[in-house]
């Protein structure tokens, strides 16, 4: 809390040494960059707080502030299948691919997605969901069918707290100061995740800022994971040799001759 | 994780108990609590090696092993351990792994679950009725002679082609790796029946022949698929073995027929059960998979 305190006090101070501009501006800081977690991870919040700065030149906005912060996990190929009977089972017969969808999704606001601008606008930057990018290249044998599997992506990673919206999850502090607890799920991605944090006000971005943090394993778990992915043929090996030990010392300590 | 260590134990006992490697009923175990069927299949291999090393060396103290036919059976199974993690491969990318998997099971477990029911049901009559077991069949140790690459087997007392060995060898590669089985209980028949291996050293030679190709499938799963789970390998190993030795005094006190007649009942309810799954409705017939990541984390 004392590091929160001061990150907020920093953030005051550095307010009247900005350049004057007309637009506002933002400045925003992360209570940490970098979330070490274990396997017994139980999901965590990183802290976003920000200060809106105006001058006396900016034009006063009778709506008040708006604000979306977006947080999007590192990309990846995802396949969403789906499963229809043949022959009596059930078999995985068509699929989509969809490239460069973000691993997690949140969007922090203080108003639904809906109510922050119009459908073009959140399309265009993601606002919400519904609006994450999901490019399919192949469309398969019936290319009609596609808006359902981007549903069923959306819809199955939403039920794993994977995609997430809160329309309550920035709290205006004062009417220039902000703070966002961004969600770190227990299933969360490892990599580099992405904050963009909007400033709007009826329906238009006034400006925008970005920044980042990492989630990566630590301990033993890491360096297991770590070694699978890097040195195959080595952990490989190991495992070979784990066995072999495991049954030699069974041999060992149960011989009954 | 205290879960799969008991679940170990629990399969590590069964086999002790049964005389057989336990990955049949292992893998399924592990799939059904919810462990991808890769991870489960690969992670389940190097559990059947550390198992099966601890009966070769006990077999091999008693020289009841036959290495020459461990080699030639090697020949094929190196072939059918590599082709099934390719095809493993292959099939996980393609999104049929687990229905691949799933079907092979009910396939093989209502099968050999099915004749194992059959035969010790028969066997138990027969005892009830005061018959003598029937006495196994006089012994023709020259099979399939007609074949090229003939060879001489002394330990296991047979004259044989190479090619039908290779071919068990194979098909047993082929279906562990993709099935996570050592397929002790396909290969013991297997040697008997249609090899006439003397059955002195048949579970010896089977146990050498797992290990080895055992092992080749968790070096291949390792550097193929990324799929072993050291962790876990680790958890049923130590289950298992320990489990193992429990299993193997308990068996002493049971008769074989109402053994082997448990066994069966056991089987073939893992094998239904793969079934019912199969059938039944999914919750959402949608299901997402992560392929692969944009950028190496």
């Amino acid at each position: 809390m004392t590091r929160l305190l001061l990150v907020v006090a920093a953030l005051l101070a550095a307010l009247p040494a900005l350049s004057p501009a007309r637009a506002e501006t933002m400045i925003t800081s992360l209570s940490t960059h970098r979330l070490q977690i274990t396997s017994n991870f139980t999901g965590s919040e990183i802290v976003l707080f920000g200060a809106i700065e105006r001058d006396a030149q900016t034009i006063s906005r009778p709506g008040g502030y708006d604000m979306a912060v977006i947080v999007r996990g590192p990309r990846a190929l995802m396949v969403t299948r789906q499963k229809t009977r043949v022959f009596g089972i059930w078999v995985n017969t068509d699929a989509r691919e969809f490239v460069e969808v973000p691993s997690f999704y949140a969007l922090l606001s203080n108003k639904p997605a809906a109510d922050l601008a119009d459908i073009e606008l959140r399309a265009r930057q993601q606002i919400g969901v519904d609006s994450i990018t999901a490019i399919t290249p192949r469309l398969g044998t019936n290319p009609g069918a596609t808006p359902t599997f981007r549903e069923a992506l959306l819809r199955i990673n939403r039920a794993k707290g994977l995609y997430r919206e809160n329309p309550t999850g920035v709290t205006f502090l004062t009417p220039n100061l902000f703070r966002a607890n961004i969600p770190v799920v227990p299933n969360t991605p490892v990599g580099s995740f992405d904050v963009d944090i909007f400033l709007m006000s009826g329906g238009v971005i006034l400006a925008r800022e970005s920044t980042n943090f990492e989630v990566t394993k630590t301990g033993f778990e890491a360096f297991v994971a770590n070694a699978a992915r890097d040195n195959g043929v080595l952990y490989g090996l190991a495992a070979a040799m784990l066995a072999l030990f495991t049954g030699w010392a069974a041999s060992v300590v149960f011989r009954r001759d | 994780m205290l879960l799969i260590l008991g679940m170990g134990l629990a399969i590590g006992f069964i086999s002790g108990m049964f005389g057989v490697g336990g990955g049949f009923l292992l893998t399924p175990l592990l799939i059904f609590i919810g462990i991808p069927p890769a991870i489960a299949v690969a992670s389940v291999s190097g559990q059947i090696a550390a198992s099966s090393l601890s009966g070769t060396l006990s077999y091999w103290r008693k020289n009841a092993v036959d290495p020459k036919l461990v080699g030639v059976l090697l020949i094929g199974s190196a072939v059918g351990t590599a082709t099934g993690v390719a095809a493993f491969a292959y099939l996980r990318r393609e999104g049929q792994l687990d229905l691949f998997i799933a079907l092979s099971y009910v396939t093989l477990l209502s099968g050999i679950g099915l004749l194992m029911v059959i035969e010790s049901g028969r066997a138990i009559a027969r005892s009830r009725s005061g018959e003598p077991p029937k006495l196994p069949p006089a012994r023709d140790r020259r099979v399939g002679t007609g074949l090229p690459f003939v060879m001489h087997f002394p330990r296991s007392r047979i004259t044989v082609s190479a090619l039908p060995i290779i071919a068990i060898g194979l098909g047993i590669g082929f279906l562990g790796s993709i099935m996570g089985i050592g397929g002790g209980f396909l290969l013991v028949p297997a040697l008997v029946y249609l090899l006439r291996v003397s059955t002195a050293v048949v579970i010896g030679t089977s146990s050498l022949q797992t290990l080895v190709t055992m092992l080749m499938a968790v070096v291949f799963h390792a550097v193929t698929n990324g799929s072993v789970d050291v962790v876990l390998a680790l958890l049923l190993m130590i289950g298992g073995v320990v489990g193992a030795q429990f299993g193997a005094r308990t068996s002493l006190a049971m008769k074989g027929e109402e053994l082997r007649l448990l066994l069966g009942l056991v089987v073939l309810a893992v094998g239904m059960r793969f079934l019912i799954d199969l059938v039944v409705r999914p919750d959402d017939p949608f299901s997402n998979t992560v392929m692969e990541w944009a950028v190496r984390v």
